[in-house]
């Protein structure tokens, strides 16, 4: 410490305000319990490629309501990142699109209700999941940053096509297109996520 | 008129305020809700899977305004905006429509607090929330949402409000919805009540 400020009062009270502060707190009592020292701090790599999440989405015709399911899968080590994305499996075997259509089973009640969001012409008809495609429910993240959905409601019961794209408007563009062309309807009732998430 | 305020009201008509349109051009094609369940991790092989996401019941309690799964009847009134006096286990009816010793109590929608999912859509007047429990304290928060003249569908209401549980998942807080006559219903259940759980709410019942 310079030799000015241990002169005269100021300087003595500068020096034990000092002495307070560097050697006294540290040792003052116990360390608090809760400051979670154990837990180390989350850092979060903005950089890095987004990994692979296959989404799919399902309808519960019972409250026409859709979700989304998403899987990750995860990378091997030889992978490598195309545009900062990590490439996604080219064959997704059924076990996957059945766990999406689970996450849908337990929350309306009965699997007969969930069926992939991508829907045949006549579906209205006979709302079965056989009148569904499991592929074209679909979005990899490797191609594609958002799934979309397009429907139109025949009478309480939305019939919907699915679509992919890499906005939300390309992707509802995307279902809007393929459910017109399949339903011969106006589809105006969309609905869009990103591929990725939380 | 001052320089200064002159400036002012210069810089002000150059803002970018007034650079871009009034509004954007309103939209009348509908908007679907798409519901999103925490996500699945798979292994490399896609053979086995786990969740993706570390939840546990502070995640609920987050939600709940700190209410859990297992805490008592008293407990779970004195998280209410307007606790009930003296309530005790022997005096809550029962809740006939379920197996064993099921008791309950319930508080109109918009007397929860936390609870009401800070709803925007409509839910009608008679609607409530009903507390269920067992020995083990509380297995179910059952949303019941009833259509009236000044709320003529509560479609709309359940779903904001399953919308704030379904990304919590099944394993701490088990989320369905259905219709019962006019009644729009969300079950919150706790996963451990083992075969209270697939028992759902008839308009005979509680």
């Amino acid at each position: 410490m310079p030799q000015i400020f241990c002169r005269g009062r100021f300087g003595r009270l500068v020096s034990a305000f000092a002495l307070i502060l560097f050697s006294g707190a540290v040792r003052a009592g116990p360390i608090p319990f809760d400051l979670h020292l154990d837990v180390p701090p989350i850092v979060a790599d903005s950089q890095a490629p987004v990994g692979c999440t296959v989404t799919y989405l399902i309808a519960d015709t019972a409250n026409n309501d859709l979700f989304a399911g998403r899987m990750r899968i995860a990378s091997a080590e030889t992978d490598q990142p195309v545009n900062n994305r990590m490439p996604c499996p080219a064959e997704v075997p059924p076990r996957i699109g059945l766990r999406a259509l689970d996450m849908c089973t337990s929350r309306a009640g009965e699997a007969k209700f969930c069926v992939f969001a991508d829907m045949s012409r006549g579906f209205e008809s006979e709302p079965d999941i056989h009148n569904t495609s499991e592929i074209a429910s679909r979005c990899s993240s490797d191609k594609f940053s958002h799934i979309a959905a397009a429907c139109w409601m025949a009478g309480r019961l939305s019939v919907c096509d699915v679509g992919c794209g890499n906005s939300p408007a390309e992707a509802v563009a995307q279902a809007r297109s393929r459910c017109e062309d399949k339903q011969q309807h106006s589809c105006p009732v969309t609905a869009a996520v990103p591929v990725s998430g939380p | 008129m001052g320089l200064r305020r002159t400036a002012i009201l210069l810089m002000l008509a150059a803002s970018p305020a007034y650079a871009q349109p009034a509004s954007a051009p309103a939209t009348a094609e509908p908007v679907k809700r798409i519901f999103v369940p925490p996500p699945v991790q798979w292994d490399n092989a896609m053979s086995s899977f786990r969740s993706a996401l570390q939840q546990t019941a502070m995640d609920l309690a987050n939600l709940t305004g700190g209410i859990v799964f297992g805490m008592s009847p008293g407990n779970v009134n004195a998280h209410l905006p307007e606790p009930y006096a003296g309530l005790s286990w022997t005096a809550l009816p029962l809740a006939s429509e379920y197996p064993g010793e099921v008791r309950y109590f319930g508080a109109a929608i918009d007397r929860v607090g936390t609870l009401r999912m800070n709803l925007t859509a409509c839910t009608g007047k008679a609607s409530y929330l009903v507390f269920l429990f067992n020995s083990n304290g509380l297995f179910r928060l059952s949303y019941r949402l009833s259509a009236d003249r000044t709320c003529p569908d509560t479609a709309e209401a359940a779903r904001e409000i399953f919308a704030r549980y379904v990304p919590i998942g099944q394993s701490v807080a088990m989320s369905v919805r259905y219709q019962t006559g006019k009644t729009q219903v969300v079950d919150v259940t706790d996963p451990a009540a083992g075969y209270l759980i697939p028992t759902r709410w008839g308009r005979g019942g509680t």
